[in-house]
């Protein structure tokens, strides 16, 4: 009676087990060209100068109408009580950015939410399948980013309005601990994993399984912790093939290496995480996967510092990088926080935080990518 | 998914436990027994205080900022105490009390300290399954009613809680215990161990003190 009391009221146990299959990156027939074969780059800025003095945390996403639309945070200073979320579209016709929009602020979460919060950081946004755009962001209400909660917003007009937050609980000991900072794999029965860490007393990975239900709610959710990753936070989530999912971690520890572990059924379970051959400087990276079935990475290659932001690819699922084009360097300057997409063009476009002030725009093409990959590979030798 | 029921939750809790607060407070000021009409005006004056603003927000948003989701146990024991206050009728016996903090300790303990030693394992995660964790609620509510303890009906109304949506939290564990009760059940299972050390340090000092040539002889 029970069971069936609660099976009646919600989802069934269905979703307490792993994804049967995931959305992988439709992988190009052979000889299919994915974009031009003209080497293309070119940079753009989503900030305007001076827009707010700190700019950082940059996502896009691609949109139904082929528009971009970036979310970051801007204020005083990380953590000032006038940091907001700005949005700034780029229209699918167009090769400049529209001014940056608010999108919350710390007063406005604090009055939708309903509770003191102190400061608002992290945002990432991603569609889901039935055209719903959905915001995570951090909140604060006591201490540093070791007291963050998650947060969800959505928006069916893709990212003009939004709707009112609801606040995920994730964490047990008063709900302390979660951030979030990339993007979801998407499950074929409708989950989506979005990769979260843990930051109070102990930093770990985690996947925060969402099932949305109609019109852009969440109609269940649950956490998968990875708690012996101690000191591996901001995972980025590839799907491979065969239900394999690749995770990359930012290194808070001494070791200063990116780790990298694998799951063998879509994200539900993973081995643990092992050192790869390049370092990481305690900053995110992020990881995506090509058309034509690679990994691309963004990353600051250095084991202390922001200084240079870096692209490497992999042909073998990550267990090996060969070195890419240095997208910035700059000795006492920081670019930092990149994010990666690939949008139906095969133009792949990268956001990054620019001297910790404003966010930079790169797009460039798979031509681009490999003629400069050769580029460095023959300045190594 | 959950009904947006878990704001009158919250402020059941708040009256509850600020009522009993006043109550408590005007005892400690007046020792001497106060009558209804004092019973009375705590209790017109909780919900007044509740709305004065902190910070721009009502007084009980401030509190569930930081304290977000009551388990249903410290609900059951601030209403129990409530109703000793107020009416005088004793709703837990002293083995409930006993059993609920002893709970509360261990409880608490197992869930929030887990990680620390046992790296690989997520108790909580267990709480998001919602058939498995109504089962286990409502085995360990059998047992207690079983063996004639209320904390089987906390228990209960745990289940009770959890079928309906009671807090912002959807994970079973929350609606059975939290950091606030924890500490507490800790803080109350410490103070009975002191006890019971210095009890038996004090027995054992008398009765080596009533052994025959154990006593100061120069």
């Amino acid at each position: 009676m029970l069971t069936a009391f609660f099976a009646a009221r919600h989802a069934s146990d269905e979703e307490f087990v792993a994804p049967a299959g995931i959305a992988t990156t439709r992988r190009s027939p052979i000889g299919f060209n994915p974009g031009d074969t003209v080497p293309f780059f070119s940079h753009s800025w989503i900030t305007p100068r001076g827009h707010t003095p700190v700019a950082h945390c940059s996502v896009i996403s691609a949109l139904p109408s082929g528009d971009l639309l970036a979310v970051w945070y801007g204020g005083s200073r990380e953590g000032a009580a006038d940091v907001a979320l700005f949005t700034a579209r780029l229209p699918s016709a167009s090769n400049s950015w529209t001014r940056p929009v608010k999108a919350l602020d710390r007063a406005a979460a604090q009055d939708e939410l309903d509770r003191r919060i102190k400061k608002i950081g992290n945002a990432v946004i991603f569609p889901d399948r039935t055209g719903s755009l959905w915001m995570v962001y951090v909140s604060v209400t006591v201490g540093g980013w070791s007291g963050a909660a998650l947060n969800i917003k959505t928006s069916q007009d893709e990212g003009r309005t939004w709707s009112h937050s609801r606040r995920l609980t994730l964490n047990p000991f008063l709900n302390f601990g979660s951030l979030v900072r990339n993007r979801p794999i998407y499950a074929n029965d409708g989950r989506i994993g979005l990769p979260v860490y843990h930051e109070t007393a102990l930093k770990f990975p985690q996947v925060l399984w969402l099932t949305p239900g109609p019109t852009g709610s969440v109609r269940e959710y649950r956490m998968r912790s990875l708690p012996a990753e101690t000191g591996l936070i901001q995972p980025a989530l590839v799907p491979l093939d065969h239900d394999r999912v690749l995770m990359m971690l930012r290194d808070r520890s001494d070791g200063r290496r990116l780790h990298t572990a694998y799951s063998n059924d879509n994200g539900w379970t993973w081995s643990e995480a092992a050192p790869s051959g390049l370092p990481n400087s305690d900053s995110a990276i992020d990881a995506l996967r090509l058309r034509d079935g690679r990994i691309l990475l963004v990353y600051n290659d250095a084991a202390s510092g922001r200084e240079n932001l870096r692209l490497a690819v992999s042909d073998n699922n990550g267990r090996s990088w060969q070195p890419g084009a240095i997208i910035e360097a700059e000795v006492h300057e920081e670019f930092s926080y990149p994010y990666l997409l690939e949008d139906s063009r095969g133009r792949i476009h990268l956001t990054y935080t620019w001297h910790r002030q404003r966010i930079k725009h790169v797009e460039f093409n798979l031509a681009w990518l490999d003629r400069r990959a050769v580029a460095e590979t023959a300045s190594l030798r | 998914m959950s009904l947006p029921i878990f704001p009158a939750f919250y402020a059941l809790v708040s009256v509850a436990t600020l009522w009993l607060a006043l109550l408590w407070l005007v005892a400690r000021l007046d020792s001497t027994r106060f009558a209804l009409p004092l019973k009375v005006a705590c209790g017109l004056a909780t919900p007044l205080l509740l709305f004065v603003p902190v910070g721009g927000l009502p007084l009980w948003s401030s509190a569930f900022s930081f304290f977000p989701n009551p388990s249903l146990p410290i609900l059951g024991m601030v209403s129990a105490a409530l109703c000793r206050r107020l009416f005088g009728v004793a709703l837990f016996k002293p083995a409930d009390w006993r059993a609920t903090w002893i709970f509360g300790a261990i409880a608490g303990s197992v869930l929030y300290l887990h990680p620390v030693w046992f790296r690989s394992l997520d108790l909580y995660y267990w709480g998001w399954d919602r058939e498995g964790a109504a089962w286990c609620l409502a085995a360990l509510a059998v047992v207690f009613l079983a063996w004639g303890n209320r904390l089987g009906v906390l228990l209960l109304g745990t289940l009770i809680a959890y079928s309906i949506d009671a807090l912002e939290s959807a994970n079973c564990w929350d609606y059975l215990v939290d950091p606030l009760y924890w500490l507490i059940s800790v803080g109350v299972a410490a103070t009975w161990v002191i006890k019971w050390c210095l009890a038996r340090r004090r027995r054992i000092r008398g009765c080596a003190g009533s052994l025959p040539g154990t006593a100061e002889t120069h």
